[in-house]
């Protein structure tokens, strides 16, 4: 699949989840794991191409690690995590209907900026629940 | 000179703002008002820090303050001082000022609205006047900003007039539960003593810098501001917006500009006389203040415009209150600072100066884990 132009979206959306891969991928598992400890509720997807993505379950702030990119829904897609910064070149619901064609209507879509599309798709978040 | 003027008031902010959380904005607020020699009616339920933002501004100007909470039963001479008995006595009406509000450079009156029509109608004379008469007494009043503190506005039409008077309006509200950390962080934290000598005079000095402001080419932009805000059927009436002018020379005042530009027009939002005219102004002003510049004043910009340019400036400026405070909780700070940044820009649309502060922060908080 081509790339996506993306352009700065202000005001930002309200974050819900958070995504990071690589090394700040296990430091924002690590940070959400202390957030539980201190009685926050997160759920965890562990998503494909080594994603991590964190959902909040309490309304409270995100969990925060260097590299990580917040995420948030916005009316016109609700079931599609975006970044809370940036927006896609392109008309939402187009968008949404050509992402969902290939994976069904279940689960829910993670659209994450980059040079090339990435669109990760969700199934069943693991709530983390303190040991 | 104005450049020393504008650096002792910036110096006054940052202890005024210090350890007083998400209250950046009012401070600024009541600092341009008083620049403008306008007033401020703050509204907002009890509990929200509108006492204690004025008290901090006044407090780090060094002026004499006068504080009161009214009531219905409370007496105009509780305000503005005890009549004379002695003098009374032989037939002379006077009034000890010592120490009451006509000798204050600061006000801070919650409740005004409740106090009774001659406590009201006397302070009119005085926001009007300048000056304070009753029989013999005839003070000149050195007043700066009298701040106002009511819950909700009055719908009672005779308040109107004194309402009036009060040209700034902020709408405030109890913190969002992402600062509650930092306001408890700082409960109970004592505010060491601030160094106050010369921030009046600095503060006379910006006032007399604004009458001097040159409004001829902000005048355009702030009708066509004024034109879109009536479309949307935002109230102002030509009165507001005539004194309005005294607000654009203030912020161009404090920016250091001699000839205020449409970077000096957004305290426009803030004479919008009720919180939903502020909600509908602040959706209409964001492309007619997107150029507002005030470096001094960054937190009542980025409220105002809302725009990335002024909440860039407002991180970079909380960026600099966040490190070496000593404070407990800096980490959580840092983390949340972070987050906020992350949030509302993307690693491509920093600019440079709030990418700088970011990567400031992350290698403080390297430090710090």
């Amino acid at each position: 699949m081509s790339g996506l132009d993306w352009a700065p979206r202000f005001p930002p959306l309200l974050p819900t989840a958070v995504a990071a891969d690589g090394e700040a991928a296990a430091r924002l598992v690590a940070e959400a794991w202390a957030g539980v400890a201190q009685g926050r509720r997160f759920a965890l997807d562990d998503a494909p191409e080594g994603v991590v993505v964190v959902r909040v379950l309490d309304g409270g702030a995100v969990p925060w690690v260097d590299g990580c990119v917040p995420l948030g829904t916005c009316p016109l897609a609700p079931a599609l995590l975006l970044p809370t910064a940036r927006q896609p070149r392109a008309p939402l619901a187009l968008l949404v209907q050509a992402l969902r064609a290939p994976v069904g209507e279940d689960g829910v879509l993670v659209l994450l900026p980059g040079p090339s599309l990435r669109c990760l798709t969700l199934a069943a978040p693991w709530p983390l629940v303190q040991p | 000179m104005t450049a020393d003027a504008r650096a002792q008031l910036r110096a006054a902010l940052d202890d005024a703002t210090a350890g007083l959380i998400g209250r950046n904005a009012l401070c600024e607020l009541i600092l341009l008002s008083a620049v403008a020699g306008e007033h401020v009616l703050v509204v907002g339920p009890p509990g929200t820090g509108k006492s204690e933002a004025v008290r901090q501004v006044a407090g780090a100007l060094g002026g004499r303050t006068f504080e009161y909470l009214l009531g219905r039963f409370t007496e105009p001479a509780e305000l503005f001082g005890p009549v004379d008995l002695r003098k009374l006595r032989d037939g002379v009406l006077e009034v000890d000022t010592t120490g009451m509000l006509p000798e204050a450079d600061f006000a801070f009156l919650d409740e005004l609205f409740l106090g009774s029509t001659a406590i009201l109608n006397t302070l009119l004379g005085v926001l009007n006047e300048g000056h304070y008469r009753r029989g013999r007494t005839d003070v000149q009043v050195p007043l700066r900003v009298c701040v106002a503190a009511c819950n909700h506005l009055p719908e009672d039409v005779a308040l109107a007039a004194l309402a009036d008077r009060f040209l700034v309006r902020v709408f405030v509200d109890a913190l969002p539960d992402s600062r509650l950390e930092e306001l408890l962080g700082v409960a109970g934290v004592a505010r060491a003593p601030v160094e106050t000598a010369g921030r009046l005079a600095a503060l006379d000095v910006l006032r007399g810098a604004a009458r001097g402001v040159d409004l001829s080419e902000a005048q355009g932009p702030l009708a066509e501001a004024v034109r879109s805000l009536r479309a949307e059927g935002v109230p102002l009436s030509d009165r507001r917006l005539v004194r309005s002018q005294r607000l654009v020379q203030a912020a161009a005042a404090l920016a250091g500009r001699t000839v205020a530009t449409r970077a000096d027009i957004w305290p426009l939002l803030c004479v919008a006389p009720t919180l939903l005219a502020q909600e509908r102004a602040r959706k209409v002003l964001p492309a007619l203040v997107k150029h507002a510049d005030n470096a001094l004043l960054d937190h009542a910009v980025a409220e105002v415009s809302d725009g990335p340019e002024a909440l860039a400036g407002r991180l970079v400026a909380e960026s600099r209150a966040l490190t070496a405070d000593g404070r407990p909780g800096e980490v959580a700070r840092l983390k949340g600072w972070l987050r906020d940044v992350d949030v509302a820009f993307g690693p491509e649309d920093r600019p440079k100066d709030l990418d700088d502060a970011r990567t400031a922060m992350v290698a403080r908080l390297e430090t710090l884990s």
